[in-house]
């Protein structure tokens, strides 16, 4: 491996990070209402400007800032919860879900509403958030990366091994699992199916706002910021198999690294394009996904 | 401690399945409850695990309105059930799918280590299955599973929906001993268990209850009071 290689994986991997901690949300929702959260995307643009806002219009301290995004994120999740995914569930027995369009429109009117909603109060421009440090270039042997890039993946990276755990061994992450696995055999055994998806909606929207908000020095947050971060990570649901958390963390970092490298050795213009392909790829030859499971239910 | 059905009505898909089905379960009573297949078993025990909404009547558990509390709540309540099509979480082991309810209910470590002490006695094949996957298991292991599931939180009364289908003649044996066992261990509990073919579970009857398209009459002739082994 070449010195540009080494800096081409270092920074595909970083980036890889970055898709996880949107990604991972987008597939807890999965597991648990076996719905696509259309509105992902919008979660991560109202971190960013959250971020944004209450660092520079308050005066916040960025390090106070940045898990007031992930409360936001939060919020909005639950409330998201609570007001359009309700319906999915609550007519229909609490084991039941829903079973037609109804999660697609909702989901996708809450996109468009975001979008705009944010358009009209915030304005249509651009807002650059302030980086946590100001070092603008480290260099590590080949690899070159700004200071704030480094630091906001050490955090990411800290954040998703934190989430992983507490999905892997916390009282509600083991539930939460239980519910995705199994709903009307989580019920069955005491488990409140409700309040598993209300966590659910509030760990993944905190999480893509924060993802939001550690981005928003570069991403220039504009009301439609969210919409490539969606695509992708909606690639990466694909690819690491539906509703599979560590499949989700693998394949967000094997598409960063593949962007990465296809950007230099194939085209730069197409690097959006990469993932797509690889999406094809999978539903022709591998349709569960890296850690997909044929049939979740027994 | 009395589980009290009382014209209890549900529909499916808009189809009248349950036209007003009452009955009481009692406790220290294993009631049989008979019925073709199709004539609302199954339905009858989904409703009383809040898994489908009635149309009317009403269930109470001491006099405790459960149409009131979401199906969860019936773990907590005491009521176990194993259901026909199992149910288990195919990515946990056998044992974590036996201990859920115990997590779910918050119960203390010394609780729930003594409960699945307790499930282990009377179901000794799940010890040895205790490490495989809920998803690797064969559909009778699996019933056994969900048999040992449901003990887990069955303090007053345990549901158990058709538990000899499907299983090889060994097994259905071994599982017939068990009730009867779990009859000694635990006389107060409950017990409810549905089945198309009634000679199975003459043996450990104390009451037969049949199910005809979705309404409940006590069967003459069999019922054998007073026969619990204690
Ligand atoms: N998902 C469903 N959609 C439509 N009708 C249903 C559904 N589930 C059950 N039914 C109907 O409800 C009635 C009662 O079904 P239920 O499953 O309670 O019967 P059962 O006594 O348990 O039968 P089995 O011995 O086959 O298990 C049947 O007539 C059946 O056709
Ligand atoms: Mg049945």
């Amino acid at each position: 491996m070449s010195g540009i290689d080494v800096d081409l994986a270092v920074n595909g991997l970083i980036t890889g990070v970055f898709y996880a901690l949107m990604a991972i949300g987008l597939s807890l929702i999965f597991g648990i209402l076996k719905i696509v959260n259309f509105a992902h995307g919008e979660f991560y643009m109202v971190g960013a400007y959250a971020y944004t806002l209450i660092a520079l219009a308050l005066g916040v301290p960025v390090w106070i800032a940045l898990p007031l995004a992930f409360v936001v994120g939060a919020l909005l999740g639950w409330l998201t919860e609570r007001t359009l995914m309700r319906p999915l569930y609550a007519g229909y027995t609490s084991w039941g879900l829903m079973r037609d369009e109804y999660a697609v429109i909702v989901t996708f009117g809450l996109s468009l509403f975001l979008i705009n909603f944010v358009d009209k109060v915030i304005g249509p421009y651009a807002y650059r958030g302030p980086p946590l440090v100001e070092t603008s270039r480290v260099v590590l042997g080949p690899v070159l990366i700004s200071g704030h890039r480094l630091l906001a993946a050490g955090i990411a990276i800290a954040v998703i091994a934190v989430t992983a755990a507490l999905i892997k061994w916390s009282f509600w992450g083991q539930q939460i699992r239980a519910v995705s696995q199994n709903r009307l055999g989580a019920s069955l055994a005491g488990i409140d199916t409700a309040k598993a998806s209300v966590i659910v909606f509030m760990l993944s929207g905190g999480l893509a706002a924060f993802a939001g908000a550690l981005l928003s020095p570069v991403i220039n947050a504009s009301p439609d910021v969210g919409i490539f971060p969606a695509i992708k990570s909606y690639i990466i649901v694909v690819l690491g198999g539906m509703g599979s958390v560590p499949g989700a963390i693998i394949a967000s970092l094997f598409l960063g690294v593949i962007e990465s490298f296809g950007a230099v050795y194939i085209s730069f213009q197409y690097r959006d394009a990469f993932g797509l392909i690889l999406l094809m790829l999978f539903l022709l030859f591998r349709p569960q996904g890296l850690f997909g499971e044929k049939g979740r239910e027994v | 401690m009395t589980l009290v059905l009382d014209k209890v009505q549900v529909s499916i898909e808009g189809v009248r399945v349950l036209r007003g089905v009452s009955c009481e379960i009692v406790e220290r009573k294993t009631t049989i409850l008979i019925g073709r297949n199709g004539a609302g078993k199954t339905t009858t025990l989904r409703a009383i695990m809040g898994l489908l909404a009635l149309d009317g009547g009403d269930i109470r558990l001491d006099g405790d309105d459960l149409r009131k509390h979401p199906a969860h709540y019936r773990a907590r309540a005491g009521i176990g059930y194993a259901p026909e099509d199992r149910r288990l979480v195919p990515e946990m082991t056998i044992e974590e799918n036996i201990r859920l309810p115990g997590l779910a209910l918050n119960l203390d470590k010394g609780e729930l280590n003594g409960r699945l002490e307790e499930i282990y006695t009377f179901l000794p094949q799940l010890r040895d299955l205790r490490k495989r996957p809920g998803g690797g298991v064969s559909g009778g292991q699996g019933k056994m599973v969900a048999l040992g599931r449901a003990l887990m939180v069955a303090r007053k009364v345990l549901l158990l929906d058709e538990p000899f289908q499907g299983l090889a003649p060994a097994l259905a044996l071994d599982y017939a001993r068990t009730l009867g066992e779990l009859r000694k261990h635990r006389p107060e509990l409950a017990l409810l268990i549905t089945e198309s073919t009634p000679a199975l579970l003459d043996a450990i009857a104390d009451r037969t209850l049949q199910i005809e398209r979705g309404e409940i009459s006590e069967q003459a002739g069999s019922p054998r009071t007073e026969n619990v082994a204690v």
